[in-house]
């Protein structure tokens, strides 16, 4: 399961209410790599415990009547202050407050950090697939806040690795062992994280190089890279710094992939 | 004349509206109830291939999209004139009573429940499942929880998808069920009557143990005479998927029993001016406004009603469970005796509930459901066609008339809750004048027990509207009915 979802929701004949399927579909065009799975889910309240089950973090998309916006209008709210919105409460169904406290009274993982962009609709009562234009357009700006939501939250959750520190050879190991695969044979993870791949990318910039001026990144100096400070290293607590696993008895400490300290 | 707006719904919002008109005294004058209504579905109909329909109308309501599945299906079928064969018959019934399990078990445990187990005057924030769950057990919670993903999966071996199943098809079915997912069933089965023979326990340890609960059941407050509706098996059992529609008097006598095609010569639809929603009423007793008696044509078509026409239940357990239930009731255990006790649909639920689980594990013993033989082509078209299922909240009718090509060229669908339009006003009217007495300020307790009076209904505005009573905002505006001035609002959700 992947650690970010984007939960989009709605019914794709209703009108506006095809926003949450709109955007669901345009975002699994265009992949989100590793981290962040986008589900259109038409449902609601103990539906949406299997989906919330274990996520790191959870960002609804849907269409919201508030009456205090023009229509096209784009919230951001936390899902704390959230205004029942049509497809988040139900007759027959628990809301999603309830859903979550529920989860958490089972001892199931609730996430604990849920957001909500939700766009101010205009009709969402005549069936029809064709969204009003207002909401139409504000499909691109939600894209966008999808995006810029899984970027801060890919920044924190994120293995950087230094690019020049290079995984351990592990091809002569006794014992059978194999590079650890948890922190993929360096003996340390970025405390800061989660995926290998875009380990070196750096945060500013998220690995563009340039600045929203279009100038080199002052952090990167334009290379997109980054180098992991000591500071954020912790030693791997699968195989304990030796970087591979099972760790052999007959290894000593300084054959460690990661000794603290030393470089 | 002072106006009451109970507003839970208002159409900007999304919720209800409950207009309770007060005299000066503080009587009682009227009361109506509101809701949106989602358009157009008709119109959106029209042009599309009659097979889309049962994919389609799944996307109407997330509540029961299961039921519009399976009568969008059956009418597809008939406007093709194909009886299906036998293994499809089978499978769509065993997916659809593995439905109703999951479906009734969120009801009794998150919606209906609550008022028995927490006391129905419990505050708001403890009234609803984690208040259940805290007084019943966290074992009960996680067995809810396993008993709808056991509902879930039966309908996903079946239909093809969890949410929104697709299998159905004009002359049957399009998906296979292989020996393995058989056995799977079969294990999801037993664990649904175990989980029901639980839910058993714990109507009768927590709400007919305690003596108050049963006599406000049989309250004057939430009784109403009225004809009954529900689909009967060729032995007069209640059957969910299939049968005739049988109608019965408030005193238990059989009014009519019809073939699913012929409804239009029984229903009929009245339309009051101040909501979008219709009043279906029978036809041939006749609209005498939202009064109940043996000379009005307000039906109720729910759990309650289902056992009310049925000659009893088609599985041992639930049969013992039906007599049970009428013996307490009406202290005649064949059921011939009518209950109008609308907070008994709860009982009746349970009923169903024990009902659903026993021929979900009967009907997955049978090993036709792995045959080949699960579809019969169409091969010509009769271009009109009426399919009926008994939706968890109602009888649903979908009706679709088609050109030769098979495009609809015309759609009328009567939903659950839709039949239960009138009896759902007329239970709030009983309530409110139950509670809303000179001088007495109208509280959250008040406006909980005219909300029980229709919670027992399980209505599901999802046809109508997204949003919904059980968990809806809740407002009610006290207007003085001369002049429309405000005198009181209470609010909850909002």
């Amino acid at each position: 399961m992947k650690p970010l979802l984007v939960l989009c929701l709605g019914n794709d004949i209703l009108s506006d209410d095809a926003l949450g399927p709109a955007v669901a579909k345009r975002l699994n065009g265009n992949g989100f790599g590793a981290n962040v799975e986008v589900i259109f889910a038409p449902t609601a309240g103990f539906g949406l415990l299997d989906l919330l089950k274990g996520r790191k973090a959870v960002l609804i998309v849907d269409a919201i009547i508030t009456g205090k916006a023009d229509p096209g209008t784009v919230h951001f709210f936390p899902a704390g202050i959230l205004t029942p919105s049509y497809n988040l409460i139900n007759s027959h169904q628990i809301n999603l407050p309830t859903a979550l406290e529920l989860g958490k009274q089972l001892g199931m993982a609730m996430p604990s950090d849920i957001q909500v962009v939700a766009v101010e609709a205009q009709d969402v009562e005549t069936f029809g697939e064709k969204m009003t234009p207002p909401i139409e357009k504000a499909v691109e700006t939600v894209l966008t806040a999808v995006k810029s939501w899984a970027d801060s939250k890919m920044r924190k959750d994120v293995i950087r690795m230094a690019p020049d520190d290079k995984a351990r050879n592990t091809s002569n190991l006794p014992g059978g062992a194999q590079a650890c695969p948890a922190c993929q044979g360096r003996g340390w993870i970025d405390n800061r994280c989660a995926t290998p791949e875009a380990s070196d990318l750096c945060s500013v910039c998220n690995g563009k190089g340039f600045d929203a001026g279009g100038k080199d990144c002052y952090a990167c100096h334009g290379t997109g890279r980054i180098e992991v400070r000591q500071v954020d290293k912790t030693v791997c607590s699968k195989c304990r710094g030796a970087g591979v696993y099972p760790v052999p008895p007959s290894m000593t400490g300084d054959q460690f992939a990661y000794r603290p300290g030393k470089r | 004349m002072k106006q009451i707006l109970i507003d839970p719904i208002t159409r900007l919002e999304g919720h209800g509206k409950i207009h309770l008109f007060v005299k000066d005294d503080g009587e009682l004058a009227n009361c109506y109830f509101q809701v949106p209504e989602l358009r157009g579905f008709e119109v959106f109909a029209i042009g599309r291939p009659v097979e889309e329909m049962a994919r389609i109308t799944t996307r109407i309501c997330g509540v029961c999209p299961d039921a519009h599945h399976l009568a969008a299906a059956k009418a597809a079928d008939a406007v093709y004139g194909i009886t299906i064969p036998s293994a499809a018959r089978k499978l769509r019934e065993l997916m659809y009573n593995a439905f109703y399990a999951g479906d009734h078990t969120t009801h009794f445990y998150a919606l209906g429940g609550p008022d028995f187990v927490c006391g129905p005057d419990a505050p708001p924030a403890e009234r609803n499942i984690l208040g259940v769950v805290a007084k019943v057990g966290l074992d009960a919670g996680k067995a809810v929880i396993a008993q709808r993903a056991a509902g879930q999966r039966v309908i996903e071996i079946i239909g093809g998808k969890k949410i929104h199943p697709v299998t159905a098809i004009p002359g049957g079915n399009s998906k296979r069920v292989t020996k393995e997912e058989q056995q799977e069933i079969i294990k999801l089965g037993e664990q649904m009557v175990e989980f029901a023979k639980f839910t058993i326990k714990v109507l009768n340890d927590v709400v007919l143990a305690n003596k108050g609960y049963v006599d406000l059941i049989l309250s004057d407050m939430f009784t109403h005479k009225t004809y009954n509706m529900g689909l009967v098996d060729a032995n007069g059992k209640t059957n969910f998927y299939d049968g005739k529609v049988r109608v019965t008097a408030p005193d238990g006598s059989k009014h009519a029993e019809y073939e699913p095609k012929d409804y239009l010569e029984y229903v009929a639809e009245h339309v009051e001016p101040y909501s979008y929603l219709k009043y279906p009423y029978l036809k041939k007793v006749g609209w005498k406004g939202l009064v109940d008696g043996m000379d009005s044509g307000v039906y109720k078509a729910t759990p309650l009603s289902r056992c009310n026409v049925a000659d009893g239940m088609a599985t041992p357990l639930a049969q013992a469970e039906y007599e049970r239930m009428y013996e307490t009731l009406t202290g005649d255990r064949t059921g011939k005796t009518p209950i109008h006790s609308t907070l008994a649909t709860h009982w009746a639920r349970v009923v169903e509930l024990v009902f659903a689980a026993e021929a979900t594990l009967q009907q997955a013993k049978d090993d036709e459901i792995t045959s080949d033989k699960i579809l019969n082509p169409p091969t010509g078209i009769v271009g009109e066609g009426v399919g009926i299922v008994e939706a968890p909240r109602g009888t649903l009718t979908h009706h679709y008339k088609t050109d030769k090509n098979g495009i609809v060229t015309e759609a009328n669908l009567i939903v659950g809750t839709t039949n239960n339009n009138a009896p759902i006003s007329m239970s709030i009217k009983k309530a409110a004048e139950g509670l809303i007495k000179k001088g007495v300020k109208v509280t959250d307790g008040m406006l909980n027990r005219i909300e029980m009076g229709f919670r027992a209904y399980d209505p599901c505005f999802g046809c109508a509207t997204h949003t919904l009573p059980g968990e809806m905002p809740l407002e009610v505006i006290v207007h003085a009915a001369e002049n429309g001035e405000v005198i009181q609002v209470v609010r909850r959700n909002f």
